[in-house]
């Protein structure tokens, strides 16, 4: 949750940050439409965006920016047992599983984060990373090894999540090396294997990577013209605040490039909107 | 419990309160009462417009240490049970000010949206004092209970409640049950709320549709930093802007 790498503030957190940037948006004359989920965009010279609410924006230009959100594991008896066993938010969520035995999925920064977080409140985890070696910091891995508590399985695929009387109770996997299955008993399992960008209600409007991003340029254009893209839902590399806050700068420079040179012809407006 | 500077903010706060806001407390035998009652009291000495209340509710609130927010004698809908300390202080604060007539900090198709609930909803909202996620639920749930006289909301710290927790069998929070069944867990918002909402009700969508806005120049989606920086950007140089986001920071 601490932040310390947004250049120019040593110290803040995600909470203090969005209060931040929401006093910044009020400074100006900005429109906000929050709480509400883009359901399609139509696209044109005046595209029309429809809101999950019902209600249409008709506009010149877009600037999508919708991010990434937590990677789910893809597994049988994931989805099922959200809240009730699998979850994603250590920091909210450890407490649940107080005395407890816990997986945590993922042997990146974030994994290794989350089962150090855990191994003070749990009472084990065992941290289950697919490769053969965990991608973590050293510095990280070194105290996690430090922890009587946390047991690191390496080069294990995870197969499903199993759940008795709606709890998670176990879960099984495969070891890579030798194809066996083995089962664990435990109560939790943290699910902490990356982002995946929120981009899935812009397939087919623009073109988009295997992974799911919207392929941009350097001035942040998509496919489609009058379509920009910016931060992590993006291929630009490097998911970082300092990066997403100067793609959507860029992204609103190219944007008002583009509105210069593509004057609104009223009557295309007026028929359009018939 | 309250600092100085906490309640010398709160003052300023109270200054734009409109209405009389009172903590109904219910009356009652709990260990945590009197560290709540003091809670209150403090919150209310802060204003003439504030009051604390002990009183026999029939029901209405599930034990000695739940209060319910009235303004200018009448319900709100909004309900604490437990002291809405840590991550929820904001979201007592907030009801609060909101009940006395600040204005609500939701979208306006979303206000009309939830005007046009027409059968009562009774939301339970299970929480942790320690997780950054719930107080957004809170906070919209009291905003929704304030607009529709339909609607009522409690907040439950899932930390005085164990027995509840263990009877709902609860592991993850915030935890929203709606009419006494479970309406959302685990990765919960207020746009999942509202969405909620809709897939029960899709009518609820025609409430918002007379509220189009005018031809924009530029709209973002999204209310991350990549979203904020576009669209200040774009303010700057005189565009017309919109932000359309399910959640600020992303």
């Amino acid at each position: 949750m601490g932040i310390e790498n947004l250049i120019s503030v040593p110290k803040t957190t995600g909470p203090e940050l969005v209060g931040n940037l929401m006093e910044h948006v009020r400074d100006y004359d900005i429109t906000l439409k929050e709480h509400v989920r883009v359901d399609s965009i139509e696209k044109g010279n005046i595209k029309t965006i429809t809101l999950s609410s019902g209600e249409q924006i008709r506009t010149r230009t877009v600037i999508v920016a919708t991010g990434a959100r937590w990677r789910e594991l893809g597994v049988p008896g994931e989805k099922e047992n959200i809240g009730n066993g699998v979850a994603y938010c250590p920091h909210c969520d450890g407490p649940f599983f107080k005395g407890k035995d816990v997986a945590v999925i993922g042997g990146g920064n974030s994994g290794i984060e989350a089962a150090l977080d855990l191994a003070g409140i749990v009472k084990s985890v065992t941290v289950f990373e697919f490769m053969p070696e965990l991608k973590a910091d050293k510095v990280l891995i070194d105290q996690a090894q430090k922890r009587d508590n946390i047991t690191i399985i390496k080069n294990a695929a995870t197969r499903q999540i199993t759940a008795e009387n709606g709890k998670v109770n176990a879960i099984e996997y495969q070891d890579r090396s030798t194809n066996e299955v083995h089962t664990r008993e435990l109560a939790g399992v943290f699910v902490q294997i990356g982002l995946v960008p929120n981009s899935q209600f812009m397939k087919g409007t623009v073109d988009m990577t295997q992974y799911g991003e919207i392929i941009v340029d350097t001035k942040c254009h998509t496919s489609e013209p009058g379509i920009f893209a910016a931060g992590d839902v993006t291929t630009v590399p490097y998911k970082q605040i300092v990066i997403s806050m100067g793609e959507g700068a860029k992204a609103s420079l190219a944007a008002f490039e583009y509105l210069l040179s593509h004057e609104v012809v009223e009557s295309e407006q007026e028929s359009e909107a018939a | 419990m309250l600092t100085k500077e906490i309640l010398q903010a709160l003052k300023s706060y109270a200054e734009s309160m409109q209405k009389n806001v009172t903590f109904v407390v219910q009356t009652g035998e709990h260990s945590k009462r009197e560290e709540l009652v003091t809670f209150l009291s403090d919150i209310a000495s802060v204003s003439e417009k504030l009051n604390v209340e002990e009183r026999d509710t029939n029901g209405e609130l599930r034990s000695a240490i739940s209060f319910l927010l009235e303004a200018d004698g009448e319900d709100t809908g909004i309900r604490f049970s437990g002291i809405p300390g840590g991550h929820e202080f904001n979201s007592l604060v907030l009801a609060m000010l909101h009940a006395a007539g600040t204005e609500l900090k939701l979208d306006d198709s979303v206000k009309s949206m939830v005007k046009a609930v027409n059968e009562p909803l009774n939301f339970e909202v299970f929480i942790s004092l320690s997780c950054h996620n719930c107080p957004e639920v809170v906070q919209a749930l009291n905003q929704f209970a304030l607009i529709n006289p339909n609607i009522k909301t409690e907040m439950i710290d899932g930390g005085l409640y164990q027995n509840l927790i263990q009877e709902r069998d609860i592991q993850g929070v915030p935890s929203v049950y709606l009419n006494g069944e479970l309406f959302a867990n685990g990765k919960v918002d207020a746009s999942v709320l509202i969405n909620k909402l809709i897939e029960r009700d899709p009518s609820l969508k025609e409430a918002s549709k007379g509220d189009a806005l005018p031809l924009q120049d530029v709209t973002v989606i999204g209310g991350g930093p990549a979203g904020v920086a576009s669209a200040i950007y774009s303010a700057r140089k005189g565009l017309k802007v919109a932000i359309v986001a399910e959640t600020f920071g992303g």
